[in-house]
């Protein structure tokens, strides 16, 4: 079968005949990797492209994401000791005092559709948790999410963090949220800003290459 | 000139020297409280009224709704604070549906972390609630406070929280997750239910159309984000209709966008609105300050443009006042200076005077 028709479905959102074709793929004999790859990752990328041109919105992603995720469940358990090949791994979360979370979720979604595990701490995460969690899972990654403009030091508080407990040289802190922007990121010594969540799992790309 | 009468100078397309403006200092107002450091004199209505006039900053918002709700049918609703949050519950015939607003001490908000709506039978007994629902002309407040103000402010009258049934949905009673899957999985229900909505706040309408109130807003928290593909569909036709009543009673109307504004501002004036309010550009929002007009037209009030953010430490105090200086620049004869959307707790405070220096206002 075409892998192009799951990326397709994929991108409309069609959960049910994602499913469906991915079981398809997989009686045909094509490995679950090449399915992830050319056909529900590169479904989400496609989507991803388009969120960041105004041409597709949330609702789409989260549609996409859901599609995306039906597939991988099918493919989860042909990998051996169902250990699927990923890109590297993220710690991500909104920073203390916050509780916003759809900007932080769509990044997830992002990231996952680049090929990332993604350790989601949620919304009101401590700088030490963020930390905690990256030595424990042995994260490459931190993105960090706020909204509200109080709660943005807390991104310098987690760079302070992981430059405490000796991770500062082996982890990329990376921050994104509507009040953060590309100086504030230099003044705090993070690694990365970006202003959509498509850019950002790009970006994240960049740090595991 | 006051601000007030500036601001009626520049609606009507006549010129004025000094740009209008308004900021909500109500978050920045409340955290004050919270921390228990409002100095004793900006305590109550008339304190309030005096700490807008002592900094120098329009008063807009804030004005009590101009009905009272009542529930028919054997609704009831139910509302405690507590310590940690705000508990709603309406109780029906059908269920109760409960939602939980989470308070954040570290920065004096609230956001939602359980909403009224989780599945289509919660749907159904929303709309059963705004069935239920009988709205009872209560002007008096904004009457009052109208007296209070005066000249150092347009109070706004405000409409339903939010008006669009799929505004509602997304911003309060269901969150964007279970809006989308609603709307994908059991989109004729999720239709029935919005058009049920629509039809059952119609009176509302009436009722702000009988105010004394020249302006409605319409708090809808929209961002082009999350709305951006629903607008056309849900949003526009409802507006365009709701909104017709308001002018033919002489009203102007605006909207609350505070978020993203890649593609909606650009549809609001073909969907009614006068004005667009909370407009927050670069560099917290998605667009150039420069690039405002263009994106929403020729025809429309842009209200805002001084992103709360630039109140902050996080921006220097040369950076705040270049910003200022940007939309002085503008020369834009449709726009409303306004903060978007609100002067955050942890603003420097000389800033908020200082805006009324940098304008010459003084």
């Amino acid at each position: 079968m075409d892998l192009k028709e799951i990326s397709l479905q994929v991108q409309a959102g069609k959960a049910k005949k994602v499913k469906e074709l991915v079981q398809q793929a997989i009686d045909e004999g094509i490995t679950a990797q090449t399915i992830l790859d050319e056909g529900l990752f590169d479904g989400m990328n496609i989507v991803g492209e388009k969120f960041k041109k105004n041409e597709m919105f949330v609702p789409d992603v989260l549609m996409t994401a859901r599609a995306m995720n039906m597939g991988v469940a099918l493919l989860k358990p042909l990998f051996a000791e169902n250990n699927m090949k990923t890109v590297g791994k993220v710690c991500i979360g909104t920073v203390s005092g916050d509780l916003h979370d759809i900007g932080k979720n769509l990044v997830k979604m992002m990231l996952e559709g680049k090929g990332f595990e993604v350790i989601d701490l949620g919304t009101d995460v401590s700088p030490e948790a963020f930390v905690k969690t990256t030595i424990e899972e042995g994260c490459q990654i931190i993105c960090c999410s706020a909204l509200l403009t109080s709660t943005m030091s807390v991104m310098e508080d987690v760079v302070k963090a992981a430059e405490k407990a000796g991770i500062r040289d082996k982890v990329a802190i990376m921050i994104g949220g509507a009040p953060v922007t590309e100086s504030f990121c230099e003044e705090i010594g993070a690694d990365a800003y970006t202003h959509d969540a498509a850019t950002a799992a790009e970006k994240a790309l960049t740090f595991v290459s | 000139m006051s601000i007030n009468s500036d601001f009626w100078k520049r609606m009507r397309g006549e010129y004025t020297d000094l740009i209008p403006w308004f900021g909500d200092l109500s978050y920045y107002y409340f955290s004050l409280q919270k921390r228990g450091v409002l100095p004793k004199e900006y305590e109550g209505t008339e304190g309030e009224a005096r700490f807008y006039k002592d900094k120098k900053v329009g008063f807009c918002f804030n004005a009590p709704f101009t009905y009272q709700v009542e529930y028919t049918g054997g609704v009831s609703y139910e509302e405690h604070t507590k310590a940690d949050g705000i508990y709603a519950t309406y109780h029906t015939k059908y269920g109760d549906l409960t939602s939980v607003q989470t308070y954040s001490p570290a920065t004096f908000s609230y956001a939602y972390t359980k909403h009224f709506v989780e599945d289509l039978d919660d749907l159904k007994i929303m709309a059963h609630i705004f069935e239920q629902m009988k709205y009872h002309p209560d002007y008096e407040p904004y009457h009052k406070l109208q007296e209070l103000y005066g000249e150092d402010g347009v109070v706004v009258e405000i409409a339903p929280i939010s008006v669009a049934p799929i505004q509602k949905l997304v911003a309060r009673w269901a969150g964007i997750e279970t809006t989308t899957e609603l709307f994908c999985d059991e989109t004729e229900d999720f239709e029935d239910c919005m058009t049920c909505i629509e039809e059952a706040q119609m009176p509302v309408f009436d009722v702000l159309a009988g105010s004394g109130a020249p302006i409605i807003e319409f708090p809808e928290n929209l961002t082009s984000e999350l709305s951006g593909g629903y607008f056309r569909r849900y949003n526009m036709p409802y507006y365009q209709k709701v909104i017709e009543k308001l002018h033919k009673a002489g009203k102007v109307v605006g909207i609350h966008i505070d978020g993203t504004l890649q593609p909606c501002l650009g549809m609001l004036h073909e969907a009614g609105f006068d004005i667009a309010e909370a407009v927050t550009p670069a560099p917290c929002g998605d667009v150039e300050l420069e690039e405002l007009r263009k994106v929403a037209g020729d025809d429309i009030f842009i209200w805002g443009g001084l992103p709360g953010a630039l109140f902050t430490p996080a921006f220097t105090d040369e950076q705040f006042a270049a910003h200022i200086q940007r939309i002085l620049d503008l020369n834009d004869p449709k726009m409303i200076l306004g903060v978007a959307d609100q002067v955050p707790p942890d603003a420097v405070e000389e800033r908020i005077r200082e805006v009324s220096r940098l304008i010459g206002r003084g």
